[in-house]
């Protein structure tokens, strides 16, 4: 199946595999859709304040806005002793193309996604 | 008056001939007492007699009965044997009890009480609570108290599972149609996949399957299975224990089968796997039942777990691309999103022992992340290797076990330990990505119940419980009526729920399916089917989210569906899903943990009486700061008993006991009286509850069960699975908000009704 076909849904179930992360380290932050902004940058706050010198906060697709905002806020609550680098990327998710019936094979089939990755770091003032 | 007796009269002599005949049998008795042989002489005894009574008296000593030594010297060897107390032993002592061999010998003996063990039996019965189930001893759930932590683990890391108890079908014959043909008609092409589809026919793939009685879909369910073509002529089959006996009786009826009983093997061996042939003129069946060993590892750190574990051989004629591309995907970063579900690898690895200690596992296996211009090398894996189903290869492997002792002498000899055995041990790895031996590299095990609660999070029907259509679901269905009814009458009975007063709970023990789904106008008597038909799941999904309207010809039809509660409630099984009227969905959208309660039928009849008694005491309220003039009104009775030290520990002791024995036999009349007016009452409510419709017993309608639920430990509410039929779907379809269709649900034992929404599980059950 070619990447760009439509899939019939009569015939077939679409099922997105989750996207592995790219680091599990307690300073990498994944924002979603359904990440409360408000309640996680108050996470990230306390992250820089206490425990780290420097945070990576990871958005994808959809919520490439909201990952956005969020590192603006952040950087807005240290009134200049934070800053940002900000890199773009392509990741490949996965979906899973379910057929109903014998007839059609079971495939996978991967599609590019853009991404942000927003390297948030104190600086020595 | 003559009252002188009428005289008998007496022989005059006595013929001695028929005097004796007729005596003879006692005649006989007694000169058998008397001319015995084995009697001492003057003794006469009957019955059988110690060593001792046999002695003459003179000769008799004390204790004699206990110590053999008081007996003369001849007699002892004769005396010993009458020495032996009927009593029972005392039991070996415990370092005898433990020695290798005795501990395997009792072992022998209780796998031969209490059903089959599996290989980790001993590992599991340390540490688990063992139950017995499907003719096996299984591990159910863990004494450690690891439940919440196995359920994180399975989501986040790596859980391990023995699933040793399949049982596992291969059938070859020279010719692949011969198989496909018979095997086919076992099939539906509407439940997905078939024997014949092009995946499962490459043989790369393990693929589940559901399973039918011949040519009798949609009815007739036997149970799921998953198949893999081993080679163009051998198919094996994977079901469980439950489902073994139909499936093979079909296969049988297929193929004209029959049992070969002579299998070339050594008694002994025979006891430990009953491997059994089934054979015909050109197809062969064998049912592996204890051979070949099943683990199954959760969560998305299975394969880089199982990588620590094991060490792989150097057999680079035919494995070397098994294992260099094995290498390749346990160091990929992202195999979990790349591999397809239910791929088959098959690696050779070394004896398990020898990498338990080493501390440099994870520097074996780096992670790399791989380039992106490999989308062919997962697109076509390697033909895995069917060595793993060749049993000359298997049974090597076991005989060339190096015995511990061995194994530790030849381990101590070498600087860094042994690394190469003979015993070289085929594995097949399955990889199966859904919803969500290795012991000692820190991955958790688990028991039965775990994989019921993991189910359950997941939202799956669990294979066999949950197939309420299949014989092994109904066998399930009676073992848990069984048990919940154990439990109900095991309680005093004023204790006991009143399922059908109280809560107008119609079927408490069961779910009566068939009969609710001719409530809901099923009117032939063909068993309620469960919809397995993948198309049809993804149309009722359609219809519970506002975007189709039904169809007919439904009434016969159970749907499965996940209920996720929006307020308070905890589901359990046996629970009822049914309609909200529209004042409660009026209500629920303004107030979601709004309370509806089931009246119970009691307080229909008396309720307004209890009102009016409460009525008469509010009128009787005393003023407040209101002082009476009366001396007498203040005064309170002071019992003279107390006022006397002396008397009042023995009086209150009286009093106590006396106060008991009256509360016992309050209790002992009223328990009295109410069984006497228990049947009276029954009767009355069995004439009301055969009165009553299914549908309509409660005082919302039923529209179907819960067959499992619980509060969900990821998700933080509650969930429950259940089947509802599918002509109710036209009275709820999306009647919350635009694309959601809310229910009503009760437990049992309760008579609050709490809202859930309600969705179609369009995966059906795998094992």
């Amino acid at each position: 199946m070619s990447k760009t076909s439509r899939i019939d849904e009569t015939n077939f179930e679409i099922n997105r595999r989750r996207n592995v992360k790219p680091h599990f380290e307690p300073n990498h932050i994944y924002i979603t859709r359904k990440t409360n902004i408000e309640q996680q940058s108050k996470k990230a706050a306390e992250m820089l304040n206490n425990s780290f010198d420097e945070i990576f906060i990871h958005g994808m697709g959809a919520s490439l806005n909201k990952a956005m905002v969020f590192a603006l806020e952040v950087e807005r609550k240290f009134a200049g002793s934070v800053k940002s680098d900000v890199l773009t990327s392509t990741v490949q998710v996965t979906d899973e193309i379910f057929s109903f019936s014998d007839e059609h094979e079971n495939n996978l089939r991967n599609r590019p996604i853009s991404a942000v990755h927003i390297h948030l770091y104190r600086v020595i003032v | 008056m003559d009252i002188s007796r009428q005289t008998i009269a007496k022989p005059r002599f006595l013929e001695v001939e028929k005097f004796v005949e007729s005596r003879t049998n006692s005649i006989a008795q007694l000169l058998k007492a008397i001319d015995n042989e084995a009697l001492v002489s003057g003794e006469v005894t009957k019955g059988p007699r110690t060593a001792a009574q046999r002695l003459p008296r003179h000769m008799r000593r004390r204790a004699m009965a206990h110590d053999v030594r008081r007996f003369p010297k001849g007699m002892r060897s004769f005396a010993s044997s009458y020495l032996i107390s009927k009593h029972r032993k005392k039991p070996p002592s415990r370092f005898a009890r433990r020695k290798p061999s005795n501990i395997l010998k009792s072992y022998a003996r209780r796998k031969m009480l209490n059903g089959k063990w599996l290989e980790t039996h001993i590992w599991h019965a340390k540490r688990f609570r063992m139950i017995k189930r499907w003719g096996f001893k299984l591990a159910d759930r863990s004494y450690q108290r690891g439940f919440r932590a196995i359920i994180r683990d399975s989501n986040k890391k790596c859980v391990v599972r023995d699933r040793s108890f399949l049982t596992c079908i291969t059938i070859s014959s020279e010719d692949n149609a011969i198989i496909l043909e018979g095997i086919e008609r076992l099939v539906s092409k509407k439940c997905g996949i078939t024997f014949n589809s092009e995946k499962g026919l490459s043989g790369k793939h393990e693929l589940p399957i559901h399973i039918y009685e011949k040519d009798k879909y949609p009815s007739n369910y036997i149970g799921p299975a998953r198949f893999q073509w081993v080679s163009k002529n051998q198919l094996v089959i994977w079901c469980h224990p439950s489902v073994e006996e139909t499936l093979i009786n079909q296969l049988k009826d297929l193929f004209g089968l029959e049992k070969i009983e002579n299998m070339e093997k050594d008694e002994e061996e025979e006891e430990n796997e009953k491997n059994i042939l089934y054979s015909s003129e050109k197809v062969k069946v064998l049912v592996y039942s204890g051979e070949i060993n099943r683990f199954r590892l959760f969560g998305p750190l299975s394969l880089e777990k199982l990588a620590e574990a094991i060490r792989l051989t150097e057999n680079q004629e035919e494995f070397g691309k098994h294992h260099e591309q094995f290498r390749k995907i346990v160091n990929s970063k992202d195999y979990l999103t790349r591999i397809a579900n239910g791929t088959i690898l098959s690696i050779e690895i070394e004896d398990s022992r020898t990498c338990w200690d080493r501390k440099d596992r994870k520097k074996n296996w780096k992670k790399e992340r791989n380039e992106g211009d490999e989308e062919e090398f997962w697109m076509d894996l390697e033909q895995p290797s069917t060595s793993f189903w060749n049993q000359e290869v298997r049974e090597n492997a076991r005989d060339k076990k190096l015995p511990n002792k061995d194994f530790q002498k030849q381990n101590a000899e070498k600087i860094e330990g042994l690394k190469r055995t003979d015993s070289k041990i085929p594995i097949l790895i399955l990889e199966k990505i859904y919803g969500s031996l290795c012991k000692r590299c820190g991955v958790r095990a688990s028991g039965m119940r775990d994989d019921f609660s993991a189910h359950l999070e997941a939202r799956a029907l669990c294979s066999p419980n949950d197939d309420i259509d299949s014989k092994a679901g109904k066998e399930f269905e009676d073992y848990t009526r069984d048990q919940v009814h154990k439990v109900w009458l095991g309680r005093p009975f004023n204790r006991r729920c009143r399922f059908w007063s109280a809560l107008s709970i119609k079927y408490p023990f069961t779910y009566n399916w068939p009969n609710l789904c001719s409530d809901w106008g099923n009117r032939d008597d063909s068993p309620p089917i469960v919809c397995r038909d993948l198309q049809q799941l993804a149309f009722f999904d359609t219809v519970l989210r506002g975007k189709n309207k039904p169809s007919e010809n439904l009434e016969s039809i159970l749907i499965p569906v996940k209920l996720d509660f929006i307020g308070r409630g905890r589901p359990k099984k046996l629970g009822i899903i049914c309609l909200p009227t529209e004042e409660d969905l009026k209500n629920l959208k303004i107030n979601r943990n709004i309370e509806i309660i089931q009246e119970s039928l009691k307080i229909k009849e008396i309720g307004e009486e209890h009102m009016e008694v409460e009525e008469e005491n509010n009128g009787e309220r005393k003023l407040t700061g209101f002082v009476s003039l009366e001396a007498a009104a203040n005064e309170k009775p002071i019992s003279l008993k107390n006022i006397f030290e002396n008397d009042q520990k023995l009086d209150d002791k009286n009093i106590r006991r006396k106060r008991l024995n009256k509360k016992k036999r309050e209790t002992k009349k009223r328990r009295k009286l109410e069984g006497e007016m228990n049947p009276v009452e029954e009767n009355e409510q069995r004439i009301q509850k055969s009165m009553e419709n299914y549908r309509d017993s409660a005082n919302r309608t039923i529209i179907g069960r819960i067959v499992n639920g619980e509060q969900s430990l990821l998700g933080g509410c509650g969930i429950g699975l259940g089947f509802i039929c599918a002509s109710s779907l036209e009275q709820f379809s999306a009647n919350f908000g635009k694309c959601k269709s809310l229910v009503l649900v009760r437990n049992s034992t309760s008579k609050y009704y709490h809202p859930a929404v309600v969705s179609v599980i369009r995966r059906t059950s795998q094992i």
